[in-house]
């Protein structure tokens, strides 16, 4: 009952509602942004559904073959209209022809639209081979050298670090005896879909519930207090312990809003671009691979749905933390507006304090187990992420040790409380 | 003289006051009436707070919304609930509401001086009001509202917070304070203003009912009050059949205070009415709902 | 007087410049020391700078035909200097690395050689092996005038006038530094992001907290009475006018440790920047407009939060709406109003009119809520 009541305090609340929608909003913007390159990621769809996700041998000589049957019928077309045949079906794009081609109208528009279906057929196919010969030279030792080398970390530092990529050679040489790499996907350096959707997508959603749950959370905690009403609730049967189930529904909320905005942005964007035959594909494709060139190794053979679900769930856990953070700051600062700058202050001291370590000082390690930094590289989680954050259990660590300690000084601030004078 | 005429004030649909009608000479007048009843609203129209949704305040003749500066300057004022900083200390905050209230600074420092001795708080003049209980925080309240040495003065529950001790002196303060200045008192506390008002004005249905001496006002219901013992078992059916003002047990029965129009029985003893029994008779069929203190 | 006095006290707790000290450090960490520290960032980036230095020194403002005989000159000279090095390294004379144009042609692909090239740039930093290809590129510049026409792309009738008429008027010889500009133009954009994070600090409590804790029912009920809202606002003003000055010479004073004060009297149009105004103005002036820009922008700042402050009923609601607010002015604000003003890209007249807009909106709404709050009921 009186949960509900505090509940109803947030919800009714029309900034919070206000600023909710506007997060959304902005959301759906991003994802509309990107629609223009729908249709051209649909064109994987069919190539799946013909070959499969897998390209080994047997899948990249399926492949090949189909490709192979229509250029050729392609060439045919080409024959009869214009006298040219083409090696490759991206040589059709190739301006010096292209543009008058385009002029004369050569072709019709379904023509034209089955030599893009090639082209990118075509591009998949090459990618393949690339990919191969990229992961058999992922060298994980040499990777560690190099940054421990850039960064000039001293020996300690750099002795955790190479054990870490010692791990995770053997992982890549799993990765590579598994084949995950070898999976059809959206490709990386033509569409981003992974940073879009993990480092666009969820660093916003991340931010935006941040704002909106240290603002209820300062808000809820120290409503009493700015309604002058504190003497009156705090004096009741309910009395101070009205605090715990202050911080129930600050947490309630934070899980509640967390998830409508995730959850509401998410369906969006599966519903404008189709997932549809790539939710089993492993999370370590080398098709996800961008322009950086830089391969994503998963600690674990996590297919994309489960390193979406998996990401989703640490989101959460890690608003949970949010909402701590600011319960444990508004139980001693009173005043919900200072808390809100002091929690800024507090994010960006946190960001900033590895950056002060020096390179030899194990702490450079362990001030980067925060949720802090943890939040500011969705896009890498549960993977190899740079010398400081490559651990295998990296994100559970991070938050598990957080939860625990902020628990703590969450029950001692109540405590304190409950013996306070008001 | 400070005049109310036909003074009415809506918000939205609902009418707090209805065609008000008062005229305030030199003296301590007592706004009696329930929580709720519209007093607080009165208030704020006097001290500007609220603008009348039609008729006019009228001080010396002239409209007080056009006095402007010139009215407030006039006025001191005692909120039920005031602002101030816990991190002044009472000569800062009085300072500062001076510099409000236009005082030169030199005339303020004096000023603020002579009224922590009155309030007597001159022993924590600088101490910070953090700390401070609620009857001290009345009473920097209390100073402040002087702080002009004002011709009107308002205060608004003044004596929450007040030990009785205090109380009386800030009576005593009031009566000589009322010799040449209007001083309105409004309250739901009987005794706070049977002794030292002048006059009483008690509101009721959003209109004023009377507005009297407390001795013309008693007289209303001169012949209704009697006192009687009854026995214990009785009591329950006793309060039922009539309008009991006050009881207290003695020796055994109980000793009850009560008002009717019905003939008096033999066992009956009439008393003087107070303000208490009148107050009591006139407000016996208010009921406190939660809508009454929107203007709080 | 005193009363603003006293305003001012409460808007300047020390509770207030704690924060506002916690909120620079912060910021200036994460956005600002960066473009100080690494400035000009990496090389030939840093060469060029220094080129540009020596430049300005030994031509003064502009350079003519003799004068660019010079600076090639002094090229010649610095690749002698860097064949004379590598004669003097036996690793190099093995390899037959005897010259810097023999250097200079080295097949990258050959591991052993690229290692040697490797060397000479990144494990010795040979400085002069740097300042060639800077001074190549500042050379081929100013050979080719042109470039700097058509870096701009598409550009319609009136903005080749402008460009044709710069170039009839000296950008073609005038020396500059990009790297100054686009420095100076990094660092005040994050630096106007503070200021107005600032203020919207600073202000934000500024009629909340009276309001909430029932201080206005005295304030109103005194000689001042409801004025106090203007006066509030002054306050705040003159309160957000310190906050803007002490920023900005904090700022200016790092600033000054970028060495750049010769760049200052020099026109921003030449063929050594890639930024064209449509006025002609000069480093300096550029830097004056953006000052004003951030005082006009704070101003309206000011308004906006106070109304804010006025009319949100706690502070959730109050800092929730500094969100969009921030949002907006932070991320376009600081792009049209503080960054690359006047460029050649935008209208001619879109900083005048945009700042008079965003001015006279801002008064507008507080107009508006102070005419309100003047027949308020108070309750």
């Amino acid at each position: 009952m009186i949960k509900r009541l505090e509940f109803k305090k947030i919800i009714t609340s029309p900034i919070v509602l206000g600023l909710f929608l506007l997060f959304l909003m902005y959301n759906l913007f991003l994802i509309y942004d990107k629609t223009p390159m729908k249709e051209d990621m649909n064109l994987l769809q069919p190539i799946i559904k013909e070959n499969g996700t897998l390209m080994d041998a047997d899948g990249r000589s399926g492949l090949q073959s189909s490709y192979e049957k229509e250029l050729a019928t392609w060439n045919k077309l080409a024959q009869t209209k214009t006298g040219d045949t083409y090696e490759a079906a991206t040589d059709f794009y190739k301006p010096e022809h292209f543009h008058s081609l385009m002029e004369a109208k050569t072709y019709t528009d379904k023509e034209l639209q089955a030599i893009s279906t090639l082209a990118l057929k075509e591009t998949y196919f090459h990618t393949i081979d690339g990919i191969e010969s990229q992961y058999n030279q992922l060298n994980m030792i040499k990777s560690a050298e190099e940054q421990i080398r850039v960064f000039g970390l001293g020996e300690g530092v750099a002795e955790t670090v190479r054990t870490q990529y010692t791990q995770l050679d053997t992982r890549v040489k799993e990765l590579i005896t598994n084949k995950e790499h070898l999976h059809l996907f959206f490709h990386g350096k033509i569409y981003a879909t992974h940073s879009f959707l993990f480092k666009t997508l969820f660093q916003s959603i991340i931010f935006q519930a941040m704002i909106l749950i240290v603002l209820f959370t300062a808000f809820l905690v120290n409503y009493e207090f700015e309604q002058k009403t504190s003497l009156v609730a705090y004096s009741t049967k309910r009395g101070r312990h009205l605090v715990w189930d202050k911080l129930v529904v600050a947490l309630l909320s934070s899980l509640v809003a967390t998830f409508t905005l995730l959850g509401t942005t998410l369906l969006v964007y599966f519903l404008v671009f189709d997932y549809s035959g790539l939710w089993n594909v492993p999370i370590s494709t080398g098709f996800l691979i961008e322009l950086n060139e830089i391969p994503f190794i998963s600690w674990w053979n996590f297919t994309f749905l489960e390193y979406l679900l998996l990401s989703c769930a640490l989101l959460m856990i890690c608003q949970v933390i949010f909402a701590l953070l600011t319960f444990c700051l508004s139980m001693w600062i009173r005043n919900s507006y200072i808390v809100f700058t002091i929690f800024g202050v507090i994010f960006g001291a946190g960001v900033l304090l590895p950056g002060y370590i020096p390179k030899d000082n194990l702490l450079i390690l362990y001030t980067h187990f925060s949720p802090f930094v943890l939040v500011m590289n969705v896009k890498k989680w549960w993977m190899e992420s740079g010398a400081f954050t490559s651990f295998k259990h990296y994100e559970v660590i991070t938050v598990s040790a957080w939860l625990i300690a902020l628990l703590l000084i969450a029950w001692f601030s109540i405590s304190r409380f409950t013996r306070e004078n008001l | 003289m400070l005049l109310v005429e036909e003074v009415t004030k809506n918000f939205g649909k609902f009418t707090a006051l209805k065609k008000i009608n008062i005229e305030f000479h030199n003296g301590v007048y007592g706004l009696l009436a329930p929580n709720g009843a519209g007093k607080t609203t009165l208030i704020k129209m006097l001290t500007t707070l609220l603008f009348p949704t039609s008729g006019t305040i009228r001080y010396e003749g002239h409209d007080i919304i056009k006095m402007d500066d010139k009215y407030r300057e006039l006025i001191g004022y005692l909120p039920q609930e005031f602002g101030y900083y816990k991190n002044y200390s009472p000569t800062a905050y009085l300072l500062y509401l001076a510099a409000l209230k236009g005082i030169d600074r030199k005339t303020a420092v004096a000023r603020v001086k002579e009224l922590l001795k009155i309030v007597a708080l001159d022993h924590v003049a600088t101490k910070k009001m953090k700390k401070f209980s609620g009857g001290m925080i009345q009473r920097v309240g209390i100073a402040q509202a002087m702080l002009n040495d004002p011709r009107i003065l308002i205060l608004d529950e003044p004596t929450a917070g007040l030990d009785p001790k205090e109380r009386v002196r800030f009576r005593n303060l009031l009566t000589n304070l009322a010799r040449d200045r209007i001083v309105i008192l409004s309250t739901h506390i009987v005794s706070d203003v049977e002794s030292i008002a002048n006059e009483i004005i008690m509101i009721k249905n959003q209109e004023v009912l009377y507005k009297d001496t407390v001795i013309n006002i008693c007289r209303k219901i001169d012949g209704l009050v009697y006192e009687t013992e009854v026995d214990y078992g009785d009591t329950e059916k006793f309060r039922s059949t009539y309008l009991t003002l006050s009881e207290k047990q003695e020796t055994g029965k109980m000793h009850m205070r009560f008002l009717t129009t019905e003939d008096a029985k033999p066992e009956w003893k009439t008393v003087h009415p107070n303000l208490e029994d009148v107050f009591l008779y006139i407000y016996q069929d208010e009921v406190p709902s939660a809508g009454d203190d929107f203007d709080d | 007087m005193r009363l603003l006095f006293e305003e001012l006290k409460k808007l300047f707790t020390v509770k207030t410049i704690i924060l506002l000290l916690l909120v620079s450090i912060i910021i200036y960490q994460m956005f600002i020391v960066f473009d100080f520290k690494h400035f000009p960032n990496g090389r030939p980036v840093l060469d060029e700078f220094l080129a540009t230095q020596k430049m300005l020194e030994d031509y003064g403002e502009s350079m003519d035909e003799d004068e660019f005989e010079d600076f090639k000159s002094i090229y010649d000279q610095r690749i002698n200097e860097a064949t004379q090095y590598l004669q003097s390294q036996d690793d190099m004379v093995a390899a037959g690395l005897d010259s810097y144009t023999k250097f200079k042609s080295i097949d990258l692909e050959n591991e052993k050689l690229a290692a040697l090239h490797n060397k000479v740039y990144h494990e010795d930093y040979v400085d002069v092996f740097w300042e060639i290809p800077a001074r190549e590129d500042m050379i081929e510049r100013y050979e080719h005038p042109e470039r700097y026409i058509q870096q701009y792309g598409q550009i319609n009738e009136k903005q080749k006038a402008r460009i044709e008429e710069l170039m009839k008027n000296g950008a073609a010889t005038a020396i500059f530094s990009y790297q100054v500009f686009e420095n100076y133009n990094t660092l005040i954009k994050n630096v106007a992001i503070l200021i107005f994070l600032s203020i919207m600090l600073v202000i934000l409590p500024l009629y909340i907290g009276d309001r909430r804790n029932h201080a206005v029912f005295l304030q109103y009920t005194s000689k001042v009475g409801r004025t106090l809202f203007t006066k509030k606002l002054l306050a705040g003003l003159i309160a957000s006018f310190i906050v803007i000055t002490v920023q900005l010479v904090c700022f200016f004073f790092l600033y000054k440790g970028n060495d750049i004060s010769m760049f200052l009297p020099l026109t921003l149009h030449s063929i050594y920047n890639a930024f064209i105004s449509w006025y002609d103005i000069t480093f300096l002036q550029y830097i004056l407009l953006t000052v004003v820009s951030i005082y006009l922008i704070g101003l309206a700042l000011v308004l906006v939060t106070a109304c804010i402050s006025s009319i949100a009923p706690n502070y959730m609601t109050s800092v929730g709406l500094h969100v969009p607010l921030a949002f907006i002015l932070f991320g376009v604000g600081t792009t049209y109003l503080v960054q690359n003003l006047t460029t050649l890209y935008l209208f001619k007249y879109l900083l005048p009119v945009l700042l008079a807009a965003i001015l006279s909106l801002s008064f507008i709404l507080f107009w508006w809520k102070y005419k309100r709050e003047k027949w308020k009921d108070i309750t």
